[in-house]
């Protein structure tokens, strides 16, 4: 067992102070990245309470009920923003990759302590697929979002079919890493591989929005 | 069965990749960036919702799957190809209540037939969502010239009242009677559709074409219903017209975001 309140505060403090010190971007990212931590930790609870509620076993869960809590929870707090603050388009895209490395640091952490850290090759893999994979599917949806709100066409089917997205593209990651071999190796490439492919995008053609 | 259905999946990924491929390259040709982006990450959706069936197939085969995280794939794809659509608004468009509440009111019915069949209430409801919202963004975005074909509206909506009619009666009822109205359901339900194809590959060769995307759009869409409606081998026919009508979407889809290109 791990107490991952207690590794959140140990995480979060000295970042929280150093929000103060911190302007304009640097501490708009470093805010979002605490939140995303934080987001981790209740879709945490909310998972085990779902794993409980709906008999499933913890593999059912992990493959078939975190990814739509995850995701969920990651929207809410890049939804709230948009709304709340109407920021600028790379204001957003920066908050929404923000909550996904947030996100992914803190279950990593969580991950390591209960796991270990003996492999480093391990560590490697996971760093570069599971933490890679949260700030995919987050720039999916923002770059959805973004793309809605340029063109006045924010609406709730629009952003249901971007979480949707973002939901798929996690539970399949989880779906080709939950068995061992050939699949998990498709499944460990695949965040990186699309983080490559979302990077052409984002490189030309965001820029201008 | 299985292999079969899993060929027809890799066959349907392979068109949706290209499909992906060639409209990834309009997103900065075109004239309409909402649409191409949307309609690039519909398919995008429908890619992932194809992966994820084939590998659950493969990897867990006949294991319990208590969320079918493929179906959100799927609701994915209606969804952003409808938002996508909203950027049609603009042009001389529209429909009337009446077929606005048809189109409603024929995707309920449906739903409620799904939800009996599977009794999955939740993911049913959901898929019923998707989809109206997508046939009601096609009716609200179809040009009045060219769509509807007066005359054939109202036979359409004739045909596919009694299309729901004949499954509803089927579900109910189990004679030999009720067993042959099923079958004279599905093929009324790919006279349909056999129409929609037909009506967009003309307008597509007269180059009218808002109404050609607009059939063709209609055209998958019937063909969703017809596919969530047949059992067996009926479900992979529908699967195959559904796979050969995506390439005629990307065509009416390319002609109507470069229409205005004079490159």
């Amino acid at each position: 067992m791990i107490y991952a309140e207690n590794i959140l505060i140990c995480i979060a403090v000295p970042l929280f102070v150093s929000v103060f010190f911190l302007k304009k971007s640097a501490r708009r990212f470093v805010t979002a990245f605490l939140i995303g931590m934080v987001i981790c930790l209740i879709a945490a609870y909310i998972g085990g309470f779902m794993e409980y509620v709906s008999k499933m076993t913890a593999d059912e869960t992990a493959v078939f009920l975190s990814p739509i809590i995850e995701e969920i929870m990651k929207l809410l707090p890049i939804l709230f923003y948009l709304v709340m603050f109407i920021p600028e388009s790379g204001d957003l895209m920066l908050f929404s990759v923000g909550i996904g490395a947030g996100f992914a640091t803190f279950e990593n952490c969580c991950y390591i302590l209960s796991s270990g850290a003996g492999s480093l090759l391990y560590i490697l893999i996971r760093g570069l697929a599971v933490g890679v994979m949260h700030i995919v599917c987050t720039l999916m949806l923002s770059l959805a979002l973004v793309l809605l709100k340029k063109f006045k066409a924010l609406s709730f089917s629009g952003i249901v079919g971007a979480l949707s997205l973002s939901m798929i593209f996690h539970a399949l990651y989880n779906l080709l890493v939950s068995e061992s071999g050939v699949s998990s190796y498709i499944g460990y490439a695949m965040p990186l591989l699309s983080a490559a492919v979302l990077f052409i995008p984002y490189r030309r053609f965001v820029k201008k929005l | 069965m299985t292999v079969v259905n899993n060929v027809f999946s890799i066959f349907q990924i392979l068109v949706v990749v290209v499909v992906i491929f060639l409209s990834a390259r309009l997103v900065t040709r075109g004239n309409n960036v909402l649409l191409t982006v949307f309609f690039t990450f519909a398919f995008v959706s429908l890619l992932l919702s194809d992966l994820y069936w084939l590998t659950f197939d493969t990897l867990r085969y006949g294991m319990r799957m208590p969320i079918a995280a493929n179906e959100i794939g799927e609701w994915a794809f209606f969804l952003l190809l409808a938002t996508g659509l909203s950027s049609l608004k603009k042009e001389k468009a529209g429909a009337s209540v009446p077929e606005m509440l048809y189109v409603i009111l024929f995707t309920a019915v449906n739903t409620a037939l799904w939800i009996i069949w599977s009794g999955e209430w939740l993911q049913d409801i959901m898929t019923g969502f998707a989809v109206g919202v997508l046939a009601v963004s096609i009716v609200r975005t179809a040009p009045k010239e060219g769509i509807p074909e007066r005359p054939a509206g109202p036979v359409i909506a004739a045909v596919s009242t009694l299309v729901i009619a004949f499954q509803a009666l089927s579900t109910y009822i189990g004679n030999p009677l009720t067993r042959v109205l099923e079958y004279v359901s599905y093929a009324l339900m790919y006279l349909v559709l056999i129409y929609f194809v037909y009506m967009t590959v003309r307008r597509y060769r007269e180059n009218k074409n808002p109404a050609a995307f607009t059939f063709s759009l209609i055209a998958f869409v019937w063909n969703v219903f017809t596919m969530y409606m047949s059992p067996g081998v009926v479900y992979f026919v529908s699967l195959i017209t559904l796979t050969l009508i995506l390439p005629l979407l990307y065509l009416t889809f390319r002609r109507e975001v470069m229409k205005n290109d004079l490159c």
